[in-house]
Order: structure tokens, then sequence, then C-alpha cells
């Protein structure tokens, strides 16, 4: 391992910044392969800052000049000044401010990320690495601290200073495990959601993938698949007829019902990658006499808010487009499908962005399905779910929104070999894909998934499974999330786990349904299709 | 020997101590409304905090929500501040230094309390009886002990900070000046203890002094010093990060902790009106904020959409 990252190598280092080693990574009991990282192109050097890991999400544009270094360094300041005002971050300034004015750099908050364990403690895995270099920007140049430069350090405001705090904004997932485990209350993954803010909102530079692909495509046609309304009603009509008929049971989604109970929003990724999920929830639905209905009104049919990630301005666009639409229907409440940054999105950070009268009930969709399956509406047959089921929890939903017991209480209901994985509830590890990740695959992204932040999610996956790893059982990971479902396909995927340990994945409402009397056997699938 | 300055010095530092933090606690309850980042488990939730549940794990929680327990968040607050918990849980080597050295401290503000207690009582004429001299007594253990756990504590903590290179490479000059300012305040203190026959009797004597303005003369110079860079101490601590012993309120209650929701807080819901009409000034393209458009402006407009 080489020697460990000093601060100030932000502002001096020429060229990347850091390397992950392949024998630095932790070690897994099943054969994963990791996935070669590749040297970046020398196009992608010439156009964009390449300087921290040969890992580029944020596409920084390679200032050519000395005038135009400067301009990006003075960009940044009056971005950050303003991340200290309150008419333009009223949202997070009291967070913003305590995160960076009470930290004793005790470095608690280090063990607890799963990027620094699974990669060895690499530093610039650190979560104060990063935070603690902005810190340092804001004590001398934002806030003006007396003699900040001697009091702190001087590490350095240079072009590669800001190159490279933007793209290591983006080597966090945002799962808020080291604000958890700081005794203080400083909150690491917000300065890092801060920092791709400051970008997004004042340079305009942000990942494709959640912004012009993402939110901004969400705004346009409705949703980030690209499905309008009546794409997204046509493929939701042949799930219904699909599935009816491979289930053995008769069911419908019903469309824009006003006056319905319940308007349900599900994550639009899922009709294109899983559309069992989207059919579980409507025969359940059905099949417990609910009153409900999705919406085709422009964003309506898709929960994703991947302004969560990266910016307010996008947040609360989407945000006031969903309760729109359940306004506009005259629903009791929203119920969120199986998507956690959804849930947080619109159950709890939108609850003080909406104005009061487009401030309808939102709720998970896990207590209602907890209730149905206690109630007795709904035959099951227990021995269908009769194999290692262990369940993932998603961080927006558990540690961020409490949401812990409703979908334990289903499992052990309906799962006779439901295990735990170590540890679990709230002190969940991420899934490695979190913030946005998982819908991102280019400049080795996709290696960085496999190989280092998913790494410990999928230790703690051959933990719970440890006494039946092989092939000859049939192992079932519940991860009722869709960016968490499409982070875990990805590393089966590339290892071939479902051959090779017969690990297969999906949610809560797919055991749900695999174990109603009423349904054909066999909803759960354990071969790729 | 005369003390005129010691005694200025402990109005000034007194003063700029509480000046410090009520400017510190104004100009954050100040701020408008933010958006809710709660964290769980979420002490408050009597119920639920053992496993880190909330009321959103109800159907239609909000007809039945069960209200904050102020007493279980203040329960669980104080065992924070206490005990240091959750730094005993995630570094545990850290923890067998900077508990003594926070102990130190409360110790030390224990027998302030003390002291302040037994002066007034002076002051009023109160013969000392088993409850003063008791107290007095009890001021004299709290001080040694307060002077050890600062001086041990405080070794421990800089021992850490230099001896581990990942823990050096982030402290900053003003971490080893503090740590060594409270190490010598420890030393001058115990050395005052133990130089004299009583540390509570001096304290005492001159926490009287102090709030009659009688400004009477001390015969140790070590107490006066010990005072004088005591209250240097005092007025200096809540202006750099370890105001957190203070902050620490607002960081849980306000921000970790703050689950209410808005439709139960007709406060809340009138606060986001207000910040909805704050005017915007991000330069992003799809944002192009002019300091004049608001925040709702903003947000109800569709950088897609052709402008009507």
């Amino acid at each position: 391992m080489k020697a460990p990252l000093n601060l100030r190598d932000v502002s001096t280092v020429r060229g990347n910044l850091a390397d992950i080693a392949e024998e630095d990574l932790i070690q897994l009991p099943i054969d994963m392969e990791n996935i070669p990282w590749k040297p970046l192109g020398e196009e992608a050097k010439d156009k964009y800052c390449c300087l921290l890991d040969d890992m580029l999400v944020l596409q920084i544009p390679r200032p050519q000049t000395p005038r135009e270094e400067e301009e990006l360094v003075n960009r940044f300041l009056e971005g950050m000044r303003k991340l200290f005002t309150p008419e333009n971050n009223w949202t997070f300034l009291p967070m913003l401010e305590t995160s960076m004015n009470y930290c004793a750099q005790c470095n608690s908050c280090s063990d607890a990320c799963h990027l620094f364990e699974a990669s060895g403690k690499n530093e610039m895995y650190r979560p104060n690495f990063r935070s603690e270099i902005f810190r340092r920007i804001y004590k001398q140049y934002i806030a003006g601290e007396p003699f900040a430069k001697w009091r702190y350090g001087d590490i350095g405001l240079n072009w590669m200073t800001v190159a490279r705090l933007g793209e290591l904004a983006y080597r966090c997932n945002l799962c808020r495990r080291c604000a958890q485990s700081c005794p203080i209350g400083v909150d690491n993954g917000l300065i890092a959601r801060e920092i791709r803010k400051l970008f997004s909102q004042e340079l305009g530079i942000n990942p494709p993938e959640l912004h012009d692909n993402g939110s901004m495509l969400q705004l346009s046609t409705g949703s980030s698949t690209k499905m309008n309304a009546l794409v997204v009603r046509d493929n939701v009509e042949f799930i219904n007829e699909d599935f009816s008929e491979s289930t053995g049971y008769e069911f419908t989604t019903p469309w824009d019902v006003e006056g319905a109970d319940i308007l349900l929003i599900h994550n639009a990724g899922e009709i294109m990658a899983w559309p069992e999920n989207i059919a579980a929830f409507s025969i359940i639905f059905q099949a417990a006499g609910l009153s409900w209905t999705l919406s085709s009104d422009l964003a309506a049919y898709d929960s994703i808010n991947y302004g969560t990630f990266y910016d307010d301005v996008q947040f609360a666009r989407t945000a006031l487009l969903h309760a729109q639409a359940a306004k506009k229907l005259g629903v009791k409440k929203i119920v969120l499908g199986e998507c956690g940054h959804a849930h947080k999105a619109l159950t709890v950070i939108a609850d003080r962005i909406l104005p009061q009268e487009l401030n309808v009930p939102r709720e998970s969709c896990f207590p209602i399905l907890r209730d149905i399956v206690l109630s007795g509406k709904i035959r099951f047959d227990q021995t269908r779910n009769d194999f290692p089921v262990t369940l993932h929890d998603p961080c927006n939903v558990v540690r961020l929104m409490g949401i812990n017991k409703p979908q334990r209480e289903i499992l052990r209901h309906l799962c006779p070999q439901f295990r735990e994985m170590t540890p679990h509830g709230v002190e969940n590890y991420c899934c490695g894909g979190g913030s946005g990740f998982a819908i991102m695959s280019r400049n080795n992204i996709e290696a960085w998934r496999n190989n280092i932040s998913g790494r410990r999610k999928m230790r703690q996956i051959c933990g719970a499974f440890s006494e039946c790893l092989g092939p000859e059982t049939k192992k079932y990971v519940c991860a009722p999330c869709s960016n968490c479902k499409g982070q875990i396909r990805e590393i089966i995927k590339h290892s071939g786990l479902l051959e090779k340990n017969s690990l297969q994945y999906g949610g809560v409402v797919e055991l749900i349904v695999n174990a109603m009397v009423d349904v054909n056997p066999g909803f759960i699938k354990w071969e790729e299709e | 020997m005369d003390c005129t300055l010691v005694y200025l010095v402990a109005y000034a530092g007194t003063l700029a101590c509480i000046g410090a933090i009520a400017y510190k606690v104004r100009s954050y309850i100040k701020k408008p409304v933010h958006v809710r980042w709660e964290l769980y488990p979420v002490a408050h939730d009597s119920e639920r905090a053992a496993y880190g549940g909330s009321y959103l794990e109800d159907a239609d929680w909000w007809k039945n929500r069960q209200k904050p327990s102020f007493i279980a968040g203040m329960k669980g607050l104080l065992i924070e501040l206490l005990f240091l918990h959750l730094t005993l849980e995630t570094n545990t080597k850290l923890w067998y230094r900077t508990y003594p050295f926070h102990l130190g401290l409360y110790l030390l503000i224990g027998g302030i309390l003390f002291t302040c207690l037994t002066a007034v009582a002076r002051i009023m004429g109160i013969e000392p009886g088993i409850v003063l001299t008791a107290m007095g007594n009890i001021v004299q253990v709290l001080s040694v002990l307060g002077f050890l756990g600062l001086i041990a504590g405080g070794a421990g903590l800089l021992h850490r900070r230099l001896s581990q290179p990942d823990l050096k490479r982030y402290s900053t000059r003003e971490h080893f000046i503090n740590l060594c300012a409270f190490i010598l305040l420890g030393l001058i203190g115990l050395l005052t203890w133990l130089g004299n026959p009583s540390f509570f009797v001096m304290a005492r004597d001159f926490t009287v002094s102090m709030i009659t303005f009688s400004f009477a003369p001390m015969d140790s110079f070590l107490f006066s010093f010990y005072i004088t860079f005591g209250f240097i101490m005092a007025a200096y601590v809540p202006m750099t990060h370890m105001g957190h012993f203070f902050m620490k309120y607002f960081l849980y209650h306000d921000i970790r902790w703050a689950d209410q929701p808005t439709q139960d807080n007709p406060a809340t819901q009138k606060k986001i009106g207000i910040v909805l009409g704050f005017p915007v000034s991000w330069k992003a393209s799809h944002i192009q904020g002019d300091g004049k458009k608001t925040w709702a402006e903003v947000a109800t407009t569709n950088p897609t959409k052709p402008k009507e």
C-alpha cells in the first residue's frame, strides 16, 4: 500500500491522487470476480478533470488556460458562499454550518464507512477526508476565521482542489452511517451532498445519469425511463396480461381513479427491469380489496426524485409534481412502492417543501403490506417460501426513516428460514449503489460498484448464508428498493452468483405473492430469464 | 496581593463566555426552517427508540401518532453527554482518553456550582452547618478528581493525536494548543489544591468577593493564576469547535431527532410559507436565479417546457 494521503495533496499532486490495489480490498468467502479498472482514455483526460482515481463521475471540463483555472476556483467560491446564505440554502444551512463548525476531528466516523473498510482503509474514502478539505476552505475563505491558515493549516485552494473535491463528493453513497456514528452530530454524508449541490446549482455540473437523463427527463417526459404516459400504461397493461396468465390470478391495475383511497407511486424502473414487482403490488392490493390507483400525470407514475442526491431545486420540482397529481385525483394518501430514496424524498424531505395545500399524507408501502399479510384477508402457504431468506435494509427506508419492523414482520410470517444480516436495521450497510450510482456504469463506475462499494454488503450477505453458500441451496436476498436491487443484480450477474451459489434477489412483494395460495406456485424464478 | 486584574479578567471571561454562547445559540435559532433530515434511532420515540423504529412504521401514521416524549429525549441526550455513549461504541480506544477528560470537566463544573451555592449562603449570612460543610468537602473531592481527569485525559488525547498517524493527519495546531491549555489548567489547579490548606475555601471566598464586587486580595499566587487562566479558557472555549458542548442540544433535537411532521405544526407551516418566498441566485442554467425569483417561482418552473 502506498503512503496515505495528506489533506494538502489535494492541491499539489499531479495526476491521479489515489489508486486502490486489489490486494487491499477486504476478502469475501465467495468467488466474486473483480472488474478490471481501465485507465481513462487520453480524450477524456484532455476534456475533463481526471485527477482522482481513473473514475469519472462528474465530468468537470478541464480548464485550458490559467484564466480558466482561476475562473473555476472563483465560481466554486461564489457557489460556496451561496451555500452559507439562508436565502439560497435555507433547506440545509443549519446542518451544514454545524457540520463545519463543531467537528472534533476524532475520526470516529471512519470505521462506520463501508467504502473506507472495503477499500482497505484507503485515505480517500475516509468520510472526513473530503469534509475536512471543504471545512478548511470554508474557514479560510468563507467564514474568514481569524488566523485560519495558521490554526488549521492551508490545504491550498486551486483548480485541482476544486475539481478533486467535486469528484470526491461522488465517492460516497450518502448512506449517512458515518453521521450516525458521530457523537457530536456532524454529518459527512450531508457535506458530500452539499458539494454535489454546489456543483449542480451554481456551476451546472452534474452526472448526466442524474440530471440530463434523470431529473430533466422526468420533468420533460414524466420518467427517467423515457416512458411517457401512453407507453407506461401500455407496459403496465402488458404486465397485467402476462402475469395474470402465468399466475392464474386475474388482476388489473387501475389508472387515474378519482377519489381512490391510495395513489401508489412505483419507481418506473421496476416496470422495465422487474415487472414482477409491479404485478405483485397489483395482485396484493386487489386481493386485499383496497381502493387504489396509479396516476398517468407528468412524473406521477415514477417515484424517483434524483434531486435527492444532488440538487434541491430539481428535488422540489419533482416532489411538487408528485403531490399535485395526488391532489388532482383527490386521493386520501400517497403510498410509495419499493424504492428507498423515493420514500425518504417524498415522505420526509418534501415535508418542509410542500405548501400546506399540497401536503397530502404520504406513507411507505411496508406498513400497509404488513397489515394485509397479518390481517388474514389473503391465504398463504409458507412452505412455498421455505428457503433461506435474508433482508437488506435500504438506508433511506431504515436508517433515515425508522421503518424497521413492518418488512421484518412480513418475512417472519411468510419465510420459515428468514435470518438477519449482521449488523442490520438502522446499523445496516449500504448496498453500494446508493445516491444514484446503481444507474451509472461508465468510466469505471461499474468496476467501483462491483469491487469496492458493494463489497461490504456482499460480505454481509455471505455471512447471513454462511452455512448454505453452495449451489445446492436456493437463497433469496430480499432488497426492497429499486436502487439496491439494481446494485445487487449487477454483482450477482457479473460473478455468476446465481449459478455458482444459487443466490437470487428481489423485493418483499414477490415473497408475499410467491406464498399466496390463490396464485400458481413459482412466482419467484430461480433461473435468469 | 492586589488582585484587581484577576477579578477584571474573571468578569470579562464570564461575560465573554455567556455572550459567545448566547450569540451562537441565537444565530442558530434565528435561521430559517430547514428540511427534515432525521437519523434513527430517535430517542424521544420512547416505544421504538430501542430498535430504531419510528411512527412511520404505522399505516395512516397521521391518525394516531404518539407524541414525542420529552423525558425520553432528554434521557437520550443525557446518556450521550454524561457517558459519551457513541464514542464508547464507535471509538473505544479514544473513549478511554476522552472520557476522563470530559468527566474532569464535568466534575469541575459541578464543583463550581457547589462553590457558588456555598458563596451565596455565606453572603446571606447562613451559618456553616452539616450541609454546607459537606458541600465544601464535595468541592474538594470534585476539584482534585477534575484536575486529575483533565491532566490524564488531556495527556492521553495529546499522545493519541501525536502517535496515531490517521489522527495526526487531521490534528491542527489548534487541537494541540487546546489540549495543552487544558492540561496546564489541570496542573495549575492540582498544584494549587496540593499547596494550600483548602482549595474550596479559596474558591468560595473568591466567588463571594466576585459576587459582592469586594475585590478581596488573594494569598495564593497559584490560585490567582488558576482563576485568571480558567476564565480566559471559559471565554475561549465557546468560540471554538468545543462549543459542541452546548450546540449538541440543537444538533440532536433540531436535526438528528427532528421528526415532527409539518401537518401537526402550524408554526412550521407558516415558516415554510416564508422560506418559499426567499430569492434565489443560483446561476446554473436549469435554475437561472437572478436574486429576484423566489423559491416558489423556481420550484414551479419546469425548465424543460417552453415559457408560457
